[in-house]
């Protein structure tokens, strides 16, 4: 028996081994010297001392300076509606900076070709597609259907996808079935084997394609469930590969709707402050950012005149 | 008066720097500009450790008052408080409300991790935004904002701050901070709630799934 209750038929013979061996387990007390040693090494560790707060207070400073100032230099060099610089977001105007069925509708939208309205055509999904397939880009695109919150039956239960897209893409020769589906979490956690779920039913509807999964969060975790081929994504990496290709929709129709959307992305779910000017609370988060988003940027000029 | 604590109030006057220094995990910001890095990093570790403890010992207070608050009205108590060690490594403290005459009445309560140089005290519940609209119009000046706008932009629809206390005035010149008004303002943001506010809040909209079990506490999502 472990863990239990005394046993009354223990003889006394092995409850005095018991104590024996018992003591052998004990660890010896600690010695004189060693404790010696070990006041002089805790002697020696760092405090929080107003000296060192001082000190510390003076590098913090000094950095944040020189931080602000190479913001401001790269801020100033960024087109005046750029995401970063706008301070409306779509969703927060009705309080929903957050809503994780705002955010999967509207990406559903702008990735939609189909959709007239914002007059994007198929760059934000070409931009997603190229990223997640590793192309620079593509020949020809093709794309069947996006939708949102599609329902799906299996029989593992009842779930909804919250992007589903598929279509054909040609590049350098080599042509492609694909299906593209994205999870969004915002706030909230998988369901109960979710994307194990999914996976089931892209291996009954997609057995002809290669899927792309997309599992997209604020911090880009990597999901809890399902096939390893999901791929995280935070929302900030999305940000940046469509700011790849936002320059160039300058002149369609959904451009400020793709504007605050983005601006909203930045703010609401990764946090980057509204105003990034002189009292930015962390200059650090925009430093991060600008230097991404340059590098995609410069990535994304070279996909943009492909086209 | 009793100090907030000198490393306490250093980390919320040099957040962004202590944080990508000294969090786990964190990503670490671009360090140009900063002399001296590894001596920093070393004496940043040492203020984050006695600020950790500092914030647990003002939550550990509040916590303290808030329940003593709740389990007076009498129609209620209050459970699953978080242990000292996990104040000291979130920096928030969470409790639920649970109602004694209906077995599915419950709500979250809570003081967040600093947000923008405030602490936050909040309540949720499941029910999302037909829950903070009930519990807005119940409170009406005793709650302060609904998550998903303002300060509680990057929170949970669905949670409600009861106020927004500010801890560091901007102006602030060193590093000493009075520890009880602050205490007191958290505390008093919950001792607004009177017992009837608590048996509509812990009844909620109906319609939802009332299980207090396995839930994700509301407050800041970072």
């Amino acid at each position: 028996m472990i863990g239990g209750g005394m046993n009354a038929s223990l003889s006394p013979m092995f409850l005095t081994d018991l104590a024996a061996v018992h003591a052998t387990l004990r660890p010896s007390p600690l010695s004189a010297a060693f404790l010696s040693d070990l006041k002089k090494v805790y002697a020696t560790l760092p405090t929080a001392s107003d000296d060192n707060l001082r000190f510390l207070a003076n590098r913090f400073d000094e950095w944040r300076r020189v931080t602000r100032e190479w913001v401001r230099a790269r801020v100033k060099k960024l087109d005046k509606d750029d995401p970063l610089l706008c301070q409306i977001s779509l969703f927060r105007t009705m309080d929903s900076g957050r809503l994780e069925t705002a955010h999967t509708r509207t990406l559903a939208w702008l990735l939609d070709p189909k959709n007239k309205e914002h007059g994007f055509g198929d760059v934000l999904l070409s931009a997603l597609l190229g990223r997640l397939a590793d192309r620079d880009h593509f020949d020809h695109l093709h794309v069947e259907s996006v939708a949102s919150e599609y329902l799906l039956e299996g029989s593992a239960g009842k779930g909804r996808l919250d992007v589903l897209a598929k279509g054909e893409w040609e590049s350098m020769g080599e042509r492609v079935r694909w299906m593209l589906v994205i999870e969004a979490k915002v706030d909230a956690w998988e369901g109960e084997g979710q994307l194990d779920k999914y996976d089931e039913w892209l291996d009954l509807h997609a057995a002809d394609r290669v899927p792309y999964r997309v599992f997209l969060t604020p911090e880009g975790r990597p999901p809890e469930t399902g096939a390893e081929e999901w791929e995280a994504m935070s929302f900030l990496e999305l940000v940046r590969i469509f700011r790849a290709v936002y320059g160039g929709l300058r002149h369609a129709p959904g451009f400020h709707f793709l504007r605050f959307y983005l601006a909203g992305v930045l703010q609401d779910v990764c946090g980057l402050p509204r105003h990034v000017g002189e009292d930015a609370a962390d200059p650090y988060a925009v430093a991060s950012y600008l230097k991404a988003v340059h590098d995609s940027h410069s990535e994304g000029a070279s996909h943009d005149a492909a086209r | 008066m009793t100090p907030l604590g000198k490393p306490l109030v250093f980390y919320l006057k040099y957040m962004a720097e202590m944080e990508g220094l000294y969090v786990e995990g964190s990503e670490e910001p671009d360090l140009t500009g900063l002399d001296e890095v590894e001596h920093v990093r070393e004496l940043a570790c040492a203020v984050g450790d006695a600020a950790c403890e500092k914030m647990a010992d003002f939550l550990e207070l509040c916590g303290k008052g808030i329940e003593e608050h709740f389990n007076g009205l009498g129609i209620a108590t209050l459970t699953n408080k978080g242990k000292r060690a996990y104040l000291v490594r979130n920096w928030k403290w969470e409790g639920k409300v649970r109602l004694s005459s209906a077995p599915g009445g419950w709500f979250d309560c809570g003081v967040s991790h600093p947000v923008e140089g405030n602490v936050i005290p909040w309540v949720w519940r499941r029910g999302g935004r037909s829950w903070a609209e009930l519990v807005m119009k119940t409170l009406g000046d005793r709650a302060y904002s609904r998550g998903g706008s303002g300060v509680m932009r990057n929170w949970e629809t669905g949670s409600v701050a009861l106020a927004c206390i500010q801890v560091l005035d901007k102006n602030l010149q060193g590093f000493d901070v009075d520890r009880d008004p602050l205490v007191a303002k958290v505390v008093g943001a919950f001792t607004a709630l009177r017992a009837d506010d608590v048996e509509i809040m812990a009844r909620g909209v109906g319609g939802e799934d009332d299980s207090p079990e396995a839930e994700e506490p509301g407050g800041p999502t970072e």
